[in-house]
Order: C-alpha cells, then structure tokens, then sequence
C-alpha cells in the first residue's frame, strides 16, 4: 500500500503522475487531511469567545469535512488515471498534519509515503511547507518528495545563480 | 523510468540503507547512477587550515569508492562524483550534481525517529527538500522498501 498525501496543489498532483510511474498498478491510499474548526478557532487570538451563538462550528466542520472527501476522490481519481488501485480518504488531524499522515501511514502498513513539496521556492519553503519535513523527520517508510515542474525549473535557475 | 539517480552518501550507514533501493531504482529503469559524495570543510579561522568535518574523510571515501565498484560489479552503472563544500554547503552541492545530471531523482538515507540527530545529522536532506530540482527519496533506517 502507498500513501499519497494529497491537497489539490500543482505539487501534489506531479506527486501522484510520479509516483505512478514508480509504483505501477500498487494499491494506493489517497489522503486528505482537514482541520475541525474548534481547533482553527483555538489557534486565534479570538479563541472560544467568538464561537457561541456566531458560526455553527458543527456546519462549518460539515463544510470542511465535506471538501476534504471532495479533495481525496479527486485525488484517488487521478492516482487511478496513474495506474493506482486507489481509494480516497479524508481523515481530521489531530495535533499537526504530519502526524496525521504518519498515524495513517502507520494503520495501513504503508511501503511509501508520497507528497508533493507545496509548490514553494527560496525563502517561503523555509518558512512554510513544515509538513513534508517533519514527516520525513519522525517517518520509519520511504518518504518521496516532488516538486511540481514549475518549482523544478524555477529551483534549477536558482541554483545557478546562488554562489555556494 | 529512471535513467539517472542520485544517491547522495556521507559514508555512513544511514546512508547505506538508502543504496539498495537506489540501485534497484537506476537497474529497472536500465538507468545509471551517480553516487555523489560531498567533502565538507570547516571554514578557515585564525589557525589557518580548513579541514574536513569527518575526522575520517579518506575511510568514508575509500569505502564509498568500493561500493561504487561492487555496483559495477552486480551490473549497475555507476559512477562517483567527489565536491568540495564548506560546512553547510553539501546539499546544494547535492542539488547542483542532480541539476547538472539532470537526474530523475536524489535517494538519500535518512535516521527515523531521532528528532534530535535528525536536526544534525539529516540536515542536508532537510535543504535538499526545498532546493532539489527533482524529487527526493528519503530512506530511514531499516525501511520496507517493497512491502504491500
């Protein structure tokens, strides 16, 4: 079984073309991973206060949980069109995203976890895109990082002009 | 699919466990690969001399160039690419060998589960996530490689 992290991304879709070619006709798992809104509201500084009686957190999980299985049967569409016997997936995370992804890893015996690299170059992908390193950091499976062909090229102009 | 893989290697066993996979990869594809090894060097200070961050350099690259003639041996093409870098400097050296191969990946051997030897020791794969020009296979330490 391969895991396919997947968010509708430029990256993420190279991901699963890639790992289609790789891992030819293997069965494969394709995950999206949402946040329930308790724990986006826990993150503002607004924090509980703003929830009662102003947004119905039940509906607006109901939207979320709603798009993410939209995000994964797109997701395990195209893994299929790359040759997967693929089944979608949304699942909630519980502290970070990364650990999302490895406690699925670990329930489904993964071989390989597939994500793309979120599409970001150069001083951005030092601030953001954490998810494919902390899963790389703490993963006991192969983990495949791919950047989509945009961020390929642009980190091969890049690494010409950067001095070492 | 692939014809050039870059299989990244300090020497070290961590990065041992990563060459099966990575020659598996370069013998389906009838592809080659390039085992790029990168020196790393302490930056000049008042002492003068810039030495090497592995007390034992030359026993990483003697064993390294042997892995290289045993993959030869078992069919693989294979060929070994040394750098020189300043301390840090390894995984753009890395990602340069990747770019110039134009390779179709960069397998590297990665420690599970030791966040804090992984802040050290697997930095360089960590920088090669956000600068390689290709897509990265990380391998930890005693992984299934092929099991469904």
């Amino acid at each position: 079984m391969i895991l396919i992290c997947y968010d509708g991304s430029t990256d993420a879709k190279a991901a699963i073309e890639y790992a289609g070619e790789l891992f030819d006709s293997q069965p494969a798992l394709v995950l999206t991973v949402w946040q329930p809104f308790a724990e986006v509201l826990a993150g503002t500084p607004l924090g509980w206060g703003f929830a009662p009686g102003v947004l119905d957190i039940e509906k607006a999980d109901d939207a979320s949980r709603e798009a993410a299985e939209q995000l994964a049967a797109e997701g395990a569409e195209l893994a299929r069109q790359a040759g997967f016997n693929a089944r979608p997936r949304a699942c909630t995370q519980l502290t970070t995203t990364a650990s999302a992804i490895l406690s699925e890893a670990e329930a489904v015996n993964a071989a390989a976890i597939v994500m793309g690299s979120r599409g970001l170059t150069g001083m951005k992908s030092l601030l953001l895109g954490s998810v494919s390193h902390a899963v790389i950091q703490h993963a006991d499976r192969t983990v495949i990082v791919v950047p989509s062909p945009a961020v390929a090229d642009s980190r091969r102009r890049q690494l010409r002009r950067d001095p070492r | 699919m692939f014809k050039k893989i870059v299989f990244a290697t300090d020497g070290s066993r961590d990065a041992d466990q990563a060459l099966g996979l990575a020659a598996t990869l370069a013998k389906d594809g009838g592809g080659e690969m390039i085992v790029v090894h990168c020196e790393e060097f302490t930056l000049p200070g008042k002492g003068g001399g810039r030495y090497p961050t592995a007390v034992n350099e030359d026993e990483l690259k003697a064993k390294i160039e042997r892995q290289v003639a045993e993959l030869s041996r078992d069919g693989v093409r294979a060929t070994m690419k040394t750098a020189r870098a300043n301390v840090g400097g390894a995984a753009h050296v890395i990602a340069e060998a990747a770019r110039n191969e134009r390779a179709d990946a960069i397998v590297v051997g990665t420690r599970g589960h030791t966040p804090l030897a992984g802040l050290l020791v697997g930095s360089v794969t960590q920088r090669l996530l956000h600068i390689a020009p290709c897509p990265v296979i990380a391998v930890p330490t005693q992984t299934r490689i092929n099991g469904n």
